[in-house]
């Protein structure tokens, strides 16, 4: 038994060993794509928030100007907007703006750790976040998403970087999507009816079919709001434009839906004394189907036209209040 | 708990130091409860029905043991063997029985809603169901006698190892292993790992990457045609291949290291020169329950010629019912018992062409050919859809060109998933070889250490992680 216990661990030694040696070539030759791997110092200017404002916001014409960043990532929740907003709260630069999109689904509903997806949804936090921030940390992902990332990036990739040289870095990836697509407008309507199911309606409601709070999701918006102030950032709630078609959706399946959205969030507004602006109606987009992508989420165009608004009506005002710029 | 799973990865060692740190008269104990414990691990309820099934055998074998009367013997054993028909009828075959009843009703305009059962198919019960009816007619055979110790035979029932999706293991085989006491063997154990290692690579680095493709393909057929519908048949018959016997060696293996043989469930069957040694390749376990519990028992070929044609198809349709509750599946069985009715009718026209090497490797291609063939009847959801596949799969080949060139795969993933099958290729003609020349080929030391190492690593690198894919065999 112990000739056979010892040939076992010598094999198992190896392999070890040699994974760990290709995955150190592995990790030193390759180049990064993960933009949170490139969070710049002293943010001026940066959003939370799900992929609504993943395609909300495009900072192209503030970079020259102002430090951006986009952080927000699709579907997720205030509970993890607060997480990287908690992690990277050094970043922040005194007197900046920290936009925090409220999407029509952020404050309802059982934890999303309940959800089917929540797993693989999950994975992509262990490589942005420390294991002390992630929800149902588990070493094994950890292991394989964070410390030996060559073991997930698939053979054809693995042998690629360890066969060619080390590439430069040319270009920082950016935080924002370029989306030059426009809505098809055969499938719009299944589309945003699909949408607003998963929003508003599945795990959103009780057995009564009523909307409830998601406590975990509130406290969360109030914890942000917490360290912009201790930054001297100002934080600012934004919802962002959506087509008519989304929200006439929501209003046909439910009538009370945007009166509990709006007696919800302007409660969370002046208990906190933050301001709640609401451009998800806003007639400037609301029509124009070249804005978008689907129901819900802007193109490029749409985010940068959006962002260029957004910044003169409110960040403008804003930005610079408590430091010099 | 699959195999393929970390959970698998630790229960094994758990269970193995356990196993060789007891002492022999509770290593039955350790065991039973570590089969239940990874049974219910996919369905705690599930067990009950093991549980059962374990009982009716049980009581049945010792009842047919102390009756002396032949016709009360005869009638102990067909209860026992229709009770547990019954089972695995109520839970795999109900609803396709109801749903193909109330179709014939429909052909003569008699409407009937049919009375479907939404349950979940019991992981493996076709297997266990089956061992255990061998060992019932086994008894009742006097080919074995009961046993007495309920642990060892619920042991037996339950075996971790093969309990979900085989090797069938024979009670004659199985049962005097479990009772006997075992003594730590080295080599077995090497031996084991080794086997387990290959079973893996079959398993992550070729079925699971293939099924991937093969999913893709056969979830929206109506999308692919030509090249595409062509890699997908061919991608089937390796990932059902490897799939299986992946899962058949890790098995064996996951036995070896507790010093208990399982038989062989397959030697190179794409090998085979004729549809008759593919199946004395192909799943061999079943096979060979199938020719002892049914097959001869009918006759085999010990009677006219018609008789002897009608065994074998009947045979193989019930194997193919086996597999699954489809006439895709009763088609395929169906397809594959009447190649071997031609092949007796060849006779010695085929032997002839057998007896030199081109000739083999000619009917090894033909061979080879016809199961990807009669794989999409398998694979495919229904017959249309079948049909779909053979009446796409070549078109526009007559521009080669541009027919090679797949839609959803780049060149390099294609080379990369080629090069993993040629290994498989090149592992399984040298089984061939050794077992026609009696010469294992060992190599060195340094390369059999390296070629294990590399294994590992490609396997670690290779294989997808996060998700622990299902075997294919899991749903039989």
């Amino acid at each position: 038994m112990k000739r056979f216990l010892s040939k076992v661990a010598v094999y198992i030694v190896a392999v070890v060993s040699l994974t760990l040696f290709i995955n150190g070539i592995y990790v030193n030759k390759r180049v990064s794509s993960n933009v949170y791997d490139y969070v710049p110092a002293d943010i001026e200017i940066c959003n939370l928030g799900s992929s609504h404002a993943e395609h909300g916001f495009y900072y192209k014409d503030l970079e020259d100007e102002y430090t951006c960043f986009n952080f927000a990532l699709g579907a997720q929740m205030l509970s993890y907007d607060y997480r990287i907003l908690f992690h990277y709260q050094d970043h922040l630069k005194a007197g900046g703006v920290v936009i925090v999109d409220i999407s029509y689904f952020a404050p309802w509903g059982y934890p999303e750790t309940k959800s089917d997806s929540f797993e693989s949804k999950n994975r992509r936090y262990y490589t942005i976040l420390p294991p002390s921030l992630i929800k149902n940390f588990d070493l094994y992902t950890y292991m394989l998403e964070s410390r030996i990332p060559s073991l997930n990036a698939g053979m054809l990739n693995v042998l690629e970087i360890l066969l060619s040289k080390k590439q430069p870095l040319t270009d920082i990836p950016k935080s924002y999507p370029e989306v030059e697509d426009t809505v098809d407008r055969s499938t719009l309507k299944d589309d945003v009816r699909d949408s607003c199911e998963r929003h508003i309606f599945t795990s959103k409601r009780n057995e009564d079919g009523e909307l409830f709070l998601n406590e975990e999701e509130v406290q969360a918006l109030y914890d942000i709001v917490e360290i912009c102030r201790e930054h001297n950032v100002t934080p600012v709630f934004v919802t962002v434009p959506y087509l008519k078609e989304y929200t006439d959706e929501i209003q046909r399946r439910d009538e009370d839906f945007f009166e509990q959205f709006s007696s919800w969030i302007n409660t969370v507004a002046d208990e906190t004394g933050v301001e709640y602006f609401d451009y998800s109606r806003d007639e400037r987009f609301m029509y124009d189907y070249s804005l978008f992508y689907n129901g819900d989420h802007m193109n490029s165009a749409g985010a940068r036209k959006f962002t260029d608004i957004l910044f003169e009506e409110v960040i403008q005002q804003r930005i610079g209040d408590t430091a010099e710029r | 708990m699959l195999f393929n799973s970390f959970a698998y990865m630790c229960f094994l060692p758990i269970v193995f130091v356990l196993y060789w740190a007891l002492p022999h008269r509770y290593r039955c104990y350790l065991l039973l409860l570590a089969s239940y414990y990874f049974y219910m691990s996919w369905n705690v309820r599930y067990v009950a029905l093991i549980v059962f099934t374990t009982l009716i055998s049980y009581v049945t074998a010792l009842l047919i043991e102390k009756t002396d009367r032949e016709r009360t013997r005869k009638l102990i054993a067909a209860s026992a063997v229709l009770c547990c028909l019954l089972i695995l009828f109520f839970f795999k075959y109900f609803n396709f029985m109801a749903d193909t009843f109330s179709s014939l009703l429909s052909l003569f305009s008699i409407t009937l809603h049919p009375i479907t059962l939404n349950l979940l198919l019991p992981v493996g019960i076709s297997f266990y169901t089956f061992q255990t009816l061998g060992y019932v007619i086994d008894v009742y055979r006097g080919r074995i006698k009961a046993e007495r110790n309920i642990i060892v035979y619920a042991t037996f029932v339950s075996f971790f190892p093969q309990l979900v999706a085989g090797p069938i293991e024979r009670s004659t085989d199985l049962l005097p292993q479990i009772r006997a006491q075992h003594r730590f063997n080295e080599q077995k154990a090497i031996d084991g790992l080794k086997l387990m290692l290959w079973g893996y690579y079959k398993k992550l680095l070729i079925a699971d990457h293939l099924s991937v493709y093969v999913d893709t393909v056969y979830g929206n057929l109506s999308g692919y045609k030509g090249f595409d519908l062509l890699l997908a048949i061919f991608f089937f018959t390796i990932q059902i291949y490897c799939d299986f016997s992946g899962y058949s060696d890790i098995a064996i293996g996951t036995a070896g290291l507790l010093d208990i043989d399982l038989m062989a469930n397959f030697r190179s069957p794409y090998f085979a020169s004729s549809i008759k040694e593919f199946w004395s390749r192909w799943h061999i376990s079943l096979s060979t329950w199938f020719r002892d519990y049914l097959y001869i028992p009918l006759g085999g070929n010990r009677c006219g010629k018609a008789r002897h044609y009608f065994n074998l198809i009947f045979t193989f349709l019930v194997s193919g019912l086996w597999h699954g509750a489809g006439l895709t599946f009763i088609l395929w069985g169906a397809v594959h018992g009447l190649a071997q009715v031609f092949e007796i009718m060849l006779g010695n026209r085929l032997e002839r062409i057998r007896k030199n090497p081109a000739g083999v490797w000619l009917c090894r291609a033909a061979v080879f050919a016809f199961c990807n063939v009669t794989w999409v009847f398998f694979r495919a959801q229904s017959f249309a859809d079948a049909l779909y596949v053979f009446r796409y799969a070549f078109e526009g080949i007559r521009n080669l060109k541009s027919f090679l060139i797949s839609a959803m795969m780049t060149k390099d993933t294609l080379i990369l998933l080629l090069s993993y099958v040629l290994i498989l290729a090149v592992h399984d003609c040298m089984d061939l070889l050794q077992e026609k020349t009696g010469r294992a080929f060992t190599g060195n030391k340094v390369l059999r250490w390296t070629g294990y190492v590399l294994l590992g690593l490609m396997i670690l690198f290779g294989a997808q992680k996060g998700v622990a894919a299902e075997f294919v065999y899991f749903q039989f």
